[in-house]
């Protein structure tokens, strides 16, 4: 845990995992930008550029899919997200 | 048959040699006019067929296999009741013939036919026995005959593992297929070792970039060095080495821009597998609009702190599916960006992609049409289809 991470300390705050790190987040839903600024805080998107947000073990039944830009999902315990920029062959 | 293969095969001359009747079709060989005796007690005759097993050109006698293909009716004793050892299977042996049964009777004593001469007269003689019983004059050796179909199969040496699996109607579904692959990177390389053993007409490789070490520590085989010293061209190189196997392969020494699209027009189906192709969304646009079907592939990889993790994406564009998916163009390499990519992690992303156009084929089984697969590092999971179908969490 580390609390250098955390947007916020509120009381329902949950641990989520982005890029295999931990943080902790305490709204209910997460936005698009809010896990790509989680995952890159230094690095913004260049004009253009969509990173590939996925997502797994959230609600109704351990949800995954995909997170696409301007979308939000609800966060739930030990959620898991994947960002990263699919350029590469 | 002075140019045959079959010409050093001693089974094969002594069948001849005691007049049988025999072709050569699909990797098989095939005994025509073999007695034996349906339900209904009528003699007539079937055909025997076994895969033959190849070393480069040369016919290995005897395989160790003592199952054999019968291309006929149930065959039945004198009394038309069907005999022990043959049971209902479909082989394929071309696209257009396929056998009805699998006939598996061991010899006696060692278990295994000697060679291919005692297999044969081994079968020959449990099928026509009973025949023999209802006519003594009926006969498998009515004078030798040799037939050899070509197969016309865009191969350096005979495609023996279709005919081991009996799936030559499957594989027919790659005939008439024109491919290209555009980027022969640690990807394309990879694509482009699966495609080269189907049975696709032309292979069109796309690549204006030098092969270096780097490269051959991502691609499939292992390069030689003398070949990494002569910094051959991607393209050009990988045309090379995959044309010790298919025949139809083509090497284009130019990286595919807005400018040559039309180098693509001839192509059925394309791999974008180019990393850097600034034009990717102009190229993949073009396709779409001449209704030519592409499969996109993509990676990212990071390292997070002492070990890798990241993303690999395979995006479908086949006609008649919407564009919702996230294209692998909708982003540059920036200066954060190192580069990482792993021969294994691009074999499956590789993989991941063939298996899609095999299902675009119909060749694989699918349960629904997909734009995209996505395999995370971190969770080990795939995720099929667009957005947020919740069930494939695995």
């Amino acid at each position: 845990m580390s609390p250098g991470n955390s947007p916020g300390h509120g009381e329902h705050a949950v641990t989520i995992f982005v890029n295999t790190r931990e943080f902790h987040w305490d709204k209910k839903e997460i936005s698009y930008e809010e896990v790509y600024n989680l995952a890159f805080p230094n690095e913004p998107l260049n004009d253009g550029d969509v990173a590939r947000i996925e997502y797994s073990r959230g609600h109704n039944g351990g949800g995954a899919g995909s997170l696409q830009p301007g979308g939000t999902v609800k966060v739930k315990e030990n959620m898991v997200f994947d960002v990263y920029v699919t350029v590469r062959s | 048959m002075s140019t045959s293969p079959f010409d050093r095969d001693p089974s094969t001359r002594r069948l001849l040699d005691e007049d049988y009747c025999l072709s050569f079709e699909g990797n098989h060989l095939i005994v025509e006019r073999v007695p034996y005796v349906t339900a209904a007690k009528a003699v007539t005759y079937g055909r025997l067929a076994l895969p033959v097993v190849f070393s480069g050109d040369i016919v290995q006698d005897g395989s160790g296999d003592h199952r054999i293909w019968f291309i006929g009716e149930q065959p039945c004793d004198q009394h038309g009741q069907p005999i022990p050892g043959p049971s209902p299977d479909g082989h394929a042996i071309t696209p257009e013939l396929s056998a009805s049964f699998m006939i598996s009777s061991k010899p006696k004593n060692a278990g295994v036919y000697a060679n291919t001469y005692d297999k044969i007269t081994s079968y020959v003689r449990i099928l026509s026995h009973p025949a023999k019983a209802l006519d003594p004059t009926v006969t498998a050796t009515l004078g030798a005959g040799w037939t050899e179909v070509p197969d016309d199969l865009p191969f350096v040496y005979p495609d023996t593992g279709t005919a081991r699996a009996g799936l030559a109607e499957m594989n027919a579904k790659f005939r008439g297929h024109r491919i290209g692959i555009i980027g022969l990177g640690g990807t394309g390389s990879f694509i482009l070792d699966q495609v080269s053993k189907t049975w696709v007409d032309t292979i069109e490789l796309f690549d204006g970039d030098v092969f270096d070490n780097h490269n051959a520590y991502r691609a499939p085989g292992a390069a030689d060095i003398e070949d990494l010293k002569l910094r051959p061209n991607k393209a050009e190189h990988f045309a090379r080495v995959y044309s010790h196997m298919h025949t139809g392969i083509t090497a284009h020494p130019d990286f595919i821009t807005a400018d040559n699209l039309e180098l693509l027009g001839n192509c059925t189906f394309v791999f974008m597998a180019a990393a850097d192709a600034d034009d990717k969304k102009a190229i993949l646009a073009w396709l779409y609009e001449r209704g030519i079907p592409a499969i996109e592939v993509g990676m990212g990889i990071r390292d997070e702190g002492g070990h890798l993790s990241g993303l690999l994406a395979v995006v479908n564009h086949f006609p008649g599916m919407s564009d919702g998916a996230i294209s692998t163009a909708t982003g540059r390499p920036d200066e954060y960006d190192r580069n990482i990519q792993t021969a294994d992690l691009n074999c499956l992303n590789a993989m991941l992609a063939v298996i899609n156009w095999k299902k675009y084929l119909t060749y694989y089984a699918a349960l629904e049409p997909v734009d995209e697969t996505v395999y995370r590092i971190f969770t080990g999971t795939i995720r099929n289809g667009n957005g947020d179908a919740g069930e494939d969490a695995a």
